[in-house]
């Protein structure tokens, strides 16, 4: 899905836990995320701690969307 | 530890008074099927017997499992399951030859979803649906459990790995008090090595992740495994029992663990081709990647404390846990080891796609196991054993598919036993 709205001129940032597979098959911004069946946060952690580390991802994700890469590109939630 | 298995063919089943086997004719007492079954999220089974040549599909099936009793040698079979945690793998073990036990029925779907449901599925016992499943050549004993409401899903997996387990050995009594001698008997024993063949192991990749693709190993889930090592032997004796509910195309059933093929081939060519060093058990789908790279490495740790000079691998279930066994294949290749790995294809129904989620470099050799999306036809079957449409499409809420006549299947995910992940199936392909 990634690789064909990118085709279309969209850049898309990829939230994937398991960031290698992700990078290999073709996504250019990868987001790591936490586990599989929960890539954008953590139900294991409180309500309030789940928020901020939702937030970190997602604002990994929009950073990563705004920078201009070259070549396929990892990012951290800060 | 030196395994005698030995055969007691049976060529024909029937319902009768008793259980017992005279010669290779099989009477199977109804009351002690029942018996066997018995279980509190159990109320009733229907049994039914299908023989080779017999056209029929067979639906939501969630075990298969060969009868064996142990004769001698410490334990018995399916340990930890039924009876004591007891070494087993040594001694003498009885088994009654093409015959299969199908543990079936309709599982209640108790508002789980995504994966995380018994998945329906069928078999075809002919034409070109039997190429894809050993059970087209067994005498089959379906055993349609009943599913009462108010029970977990956990209670429910509980009486189907038991009624699977139980039933088969009870099947197997029968063969303690027979006069004849058993049809053949083969001995399996690692120790005879040749130092100077290479010296091969088997990374053995099972599912386990809940109660709707669980596997034991001396009656314990192996959720939570990181890799450990077993004797062939011990497959052979029922210390690996798959316990899931339901499962699609990729199950891999405790028929498929006492006979695996690729335990088969390894020691029919041991200590003349090669040494087989035994078994490495590891489970994949681990959901963090951190954790896959962990299987990884303790699967080559393993294979180099062993001293392997070779490991063939092969998948437990289909999706992420590709990538457990990719890891390990890099691991092991950067430590000299060659490896070997047996996959399904995931490429799409025109095979166009990528076939696998994920590969390392050092993965260059590959035996294809077959696809799990290309469309197949199936004709219909002269008659249906069990229910007659089957639940599909679980993650938007189930639609029946109707599998009364002949079928069109966009995909093979209900198709039970394509791309058999230990290669047991008839398919082949052809290069253009």
């Amino acid at each position: 899905m990634s690789a064909e709205l990118e085709r279309r001129g969209l850049p898309t940032a990829m939230i994937s836990a398991l960031p290698p597979v992700a990078l290999e098959l073709g996504a250019n911004r990868v987001v790591r995320g936490v586990k599989i069946p929960h890539p954008c946060g953590d139900p294991t952690l409180d309500a309030a701690t789940d928020r901020l580390l939702r937030q970190r991802i997602v604002c990994a994700a929009l950073d990563g969307l705004s920078r201009s890469i070259s070549e396929p590109t990892m990012f951290e939630p800060g | 530890m030196r395994l005698e298995l030995a055969s007691f063919p049976v060529s024909e089943v029937a319902f009768g008074a008793a259980t017992r086997l005279d010669g290779s004719r099989l009477e199977v007492s109804r009351h002690d099927m029942t018996q066997a079954v018995a279980h509190p999220a159990i109320d009733g089974v229907d049994l039914e017997v299908i023989h080779p040549g017999e056209s029929v599909r067979i639906t939501q099936i969630s075990d298969v499992v060969e009868p064996r009793i142990k004769v001698s040698g410490s334990g018995q079979v399916f340990p930890g399951l039924l009876g004591p945690v007891e070494a087993v793998g040594a001694g003498r073990t009885n088994r009654l030859s093409g015959l299969a036990v199908l543990v079936c029925g309709e599982v209640p779907w108790l508002g789980a979803s995504g994966l995380f449901v018994p998945r329906d599925n069928f078999l075809d016992t002919d034409a070109r649906g039997a190429e894809f499943t050993p059970h087209g050549q067994t005498i089959n004993l379906v055993l349609r459990l009943g599913f009462p409401a108010g029970h977990t899903h956990e209670e429910y997996q509980r009486a189907v790995v038991l009624a699977g387990v139980r039933a088969a050995r009870t099947l197997a009594a029968v063969t303690l008090t027979v006069p004849d001698a058993p049809a053949d008997v083969v001995m399996r024993d690692l120790a005879d090595v040749r130092p100077e063949l290479p010296r091969v192991l088997y990374a053995y990749q099972v599912q386990s992740q809940g109660v709707f693709m669980r596997t034991y190993l001396y009656g314990r889930s192996l959720d939570e495994l990181l890799p450990t090592l077993v004797h062939p032997n011990e497959l052979a004796d029922g210390a690996l029992v798959a316990g899931g509910l339901g499962g699609g195309a990729v199950k891999l059933t405790t028929w498929l663990h006492q006979n695996n093929p690729i335990v088969d081939g390894m020691y029919r060519r041991h200590a003349s081709e090669w040494n087989f060093g035994g078994v490495i058990l590891h489970r994949g789908h681990y959901y963090q990647y951190e954790d896959k790279q962990r299987v990884a490495l303790q699967v080559a740790r393993a294979a180099q404390l062993l001293r392997a000079d070779g490991v063939i691998f092969s998948l437990g279930g289909g999706g992420n846990n590709i990538t457990e066994v990719m890891l390990a294949i890099q691991a092991c290749e950067r430590l000299g080891i060659k490896t070997v790995l047996l996959a399904w294809e995931h490429a799409g129904p025109a095979g166009a796609d990528y076939p696998l989620p994920f590969a390392v470099p050092e993965a260059v050799a590959i035996v294809s196991t077959g696809s799990m999306d290309e469309p197949v036809e199936l004709p219909s079957m002269q008659r249906v054993a069990g229910a007659h449409a089957i639940r599909t499409r679980p993650e938007v809420g189930g639609l029946p598919l109707a599998v009364d006549g002949p079928l069109q299947l966009p995909s093979r995910y209900e198709l039970f036993g394509d791309a058999n992940p230990v290669g047991w199936q008839r398919t082949g392909c052809r290069e253009y």
